[in-house]
């Protein structure tokens, strides 16, 4: 059985091709099975020629628009290894939907109309990238066919979009056509002067998801419940970091100490030590039941604790972001309220230039009710993530640049 | 960390936050293979003891043999389970024959009285993505209104294991933990775990089935696969798909769409 699965989000402008290019791709590589073919054929209309884009977009309303909707995720096995291939709304409307879907993502695909070039929703879509932590792209320069197929066109995009993945991982940029198939995985015979990568030989130079099992333990407690002996059993998922039986830890931002007595996997193995990524339980010394949400750190690394952040947000709200906006904020497990200190929007964006509106990235410092154990983003990525929330619905997404004052303040 | 390893962390992750985030939670037990996994999931994720009800809802007309194999396991893993049934629709004589509405009747509405009675405030219910091009569009947490409505062209942001909780208290929360498996996991997952299934998944005389629902909407397929390495050593060769011989999907091409938009599962 292949190894890990990397996630791609396929992201870029409205109509430039994004769920044509993922057809094109399941279809050539062969990963689509006949009665979906027959059934996407069927679909396609009179002339019975499927349409590649009807793989991931399989509402009725978005084929009688052609516009996707939501997002939507297939898989490809290619390279001895699976590809989570994530489709996303290129629409301005769907931006929630797209950032669902590229938040899972390891890297991106960037499908550009080459003739067209960089458009806003392109834009919009690599600084979502950089705010979510994305860094590897490969560029698909799509509809190829309509730009006469000349070197030029590849050559004035590759140009034109250079400033805007500046400081991330170009991987390629493949001169494509997804409605002939043209080096999707086909090698195009039109063009002859391009030497380089199909898109799909160009997604093995993809590199795995970075391992977070050398970073400094971090587990976000989901539950404890006391065992049939009295002992306290706490159980999570390790987020970064090693844990072992015997360590010292701390449960953050409470501060309370106590030691690993032993570690309960759930599948069953007996093994003494859990590292990232691992969901298990752990039985822990002195009968502690720590409050709900906490983190468990060790004693000699543990998280900042602070009610004072900085982050980096992204707002998907119709009513805008200010100073003095209540939300609830989500960080692992813990769940405090909060109230906006500063909003800074960015400059490149439109807006007033006091407020975050719907789809609009900014720097925002905010304070909470309730002292929060975090992480830099930049750190420990699980640990600097925050979600934001509002009657119940996420309103936001941000990534923690600084962490304020200390515990208590 | 092996790849079936992160699915099933990320999987018990899941499913224990849908436990602490949504309070009253009933899992969605059908015996067919993607449930039983759940179930067993469950029970790994809660150390060998599923703490909420297990809930079948049962058309009536489903295999002897999954009869049988829910009423074993429910015994053995001590299972809280609960059968709802909409008996005033199964006496009125409601049947395959019409197949929108039977599934609707006796699978939607069954369910919709079952969360009324119990007052579940989440399911945990094991749809993948690689099914059906409709059920890859679902979210891990997909909320439904107090009709068991699902808003596709609307669904709220997800992010970072992330989600919204419904503030009206006749909503429902559907949670989805097996959303990242494909088929050929699940049958990894069999095997790696040792894990019951219902024989029907073995062939008999050249078939067997590969989606198990009720008995008079499947259609078995060839195949000489008699063990859980034969069916995965199948599923390698073959170019067709899972639900081939699930005929509710089969109605028009936005049948899926329609049953999920009702509140199908």
């Amino acid at each position: 059985m292949a190894g890990d699965i990397l996630r791609l989000a396929v992201v870029g402008h409205v109509d430039h091709g994004k769920s044509s290019v993922i057809g094109r791709l399941l279809i050539d590589a062969g990963a689509v099975s006949t009665d979906r073919m027959s059934e996407l054929s069927a679909a396609s209309g009179a002339s019975r020629a499927v349409d590649p884009a009807y793989v991931t977009d399989s509402l009725e309303e978005e084929r009688a628009r052609s516009v996707t909707i939501d997002t939507s995720e297939a898989r490809l096995a290619a390279h001895g290894r699976e590809y989570a291939i994530i489709d996303t709304p290129g629409h301005r409307q769907f931006l929630k939907n797209m950032v669902t879907g590229a938040s899972r993502a390891d890297a991106a695909v960037l499908v550009v109309d080459a003739n067209l070039g960089v458009r806003e929703q392109t834009r919009r879509h690599v600084h979502v990238l950089r705010m979510l932590g994305v860094r590897q792209v490969v560029v698909a320069a799509n509809k190829m066919d309509l730009a006469a197929f000349a070197s030029a066109s590849l050559a004035s995009l590759r140009d034109q979009i250079a400033p805007l993945l500046e400081g991330m991982t170009v991987v390629g940029t493949v001169p494509v056509s997804a409605r002939r198939g043209d080096n999707i995985v086909r090698r195009s015979t039109d063009m002859p002067w391009y030497e380089g990568d199909t898109l799909l030989d160009a997604l093995s130079h993809l590199a795995p998801a970075e391992p977070t099992a050398d970073r400094p333990l971090r587990m976000p407690v989901q539950g404890a419940r006391p065992k049939a002996d009295g002992a306290i059993l706490v159980y999570g998922r390790v987020e970064s970091g090693r844990v072992a039986t015997g360590d010292e830890i701390v449960f953050c931002p409470s501060g309370i100490g106590t030691t690993v007595v032993s570690i309960a996997h759930a599948n069953g193995n007996g093994r003494d030590t859990a590292s990232a990524g691992m969901s298990i339980g752990i039985v822990v010394g002195d009968h502690v039941l720590p409050p709900p949400g906490e983190v468990i750190c060790h004693r000699t690394a543990p998280a900042a604790t602070a009610r004072r952040l900085s982050a980096t947000v992204f707002w998907l709200d119709g009513t805008p972001l200010c100073a003095g906006t209540n939300l609830t904020a989500r960080c692992a497990s813990q769940v405090v309220e909060c109230v906006v200190e500063r909003v800074r929007p960015d400059p490149a964006e439109a807006g007033d230039g006091t407020c975050l509106v719907d789809g609009q990235m900014g720097a925002v410092d905010i304070r909470t009710s309730w002292p929060l154990a975090a992480d830099r983003f930049e750190r420990i990525p699980q640990l600097g993530r925050l979600a934001f929330s509002q009657d119940g619905r996420l309103v936001g997404a941000g990534v923690i640049a600084s962490i304020g004052e200390g515990r208590g303040s | 960390m092996e790849r079936i390893e992160q699915l099933e962390s990320n999987s018990i992750y899941l499913i224990r936050e849908a436990a602490s985030s949504l309070g009253d939670i009933a899992l969605l037990w059908s015996m067919g293979k993607d449930s039983t996994a759940l179930l067993w999931l469950a029970r790994k994720a809660f150390f060998g003891e599923v703490p909420f009800p297990v809930l079948h809802i049962d058309t009536g007309y489903k295999f002897p043999e999954m009869y049988r194999f829910r009423d074993d396991l429910a015994k053995e893993w001590n299972l809280d389970l609960r059968v709802a049934r909409n008996e005033e629709a199964i006496a009125a004589g409601m049947g395959p024959a019409e197949r929108i509405a039977c599934c609707t009747a006796l699978k939607t509405d069954a369910l919709k009285q079952a969360v009324a009675e119990h007052g579940f405030r989440g399911l945990l219910l094991a749809i993948r993505r690689d099914e059906h091009g409709v059920r890859a569009k679902e979210r891990y947490f997909s909320p439904r209104d107090r009709d068991f409505r699902w808003d596709y062209e609307d669904q709220p942001l997800e992010l970072w294991d992330h989600h919204g909780s419904p503030t009206d208290p006749d909503s429902h929360v559907r949670v989805h933990p097996l959303l990242d498996w494909t088929e050929k996991d699940v049958w990894n997952y069999v095997r790696r775990e040792d894990m019951p299934v219902v024989d029907l998944y073995f062939a008999r005389g050249g078939q067997r089935y590969r989606s198990i629902g009720c008995l008079t909407c499947c259609d078995p397929v060839d195949s000489d696969a008699q063990t859980v390495d034969d069916i995965i050593a199948e599923l390698k060769s073959t170019s067709t798909g899972e639900r081939a011989g699930r005929a509710q999907d089969k109605e028009s091409a936005t049948a899926m769409q329609k049953l999920r938009a009702l509140g199908y599962m």
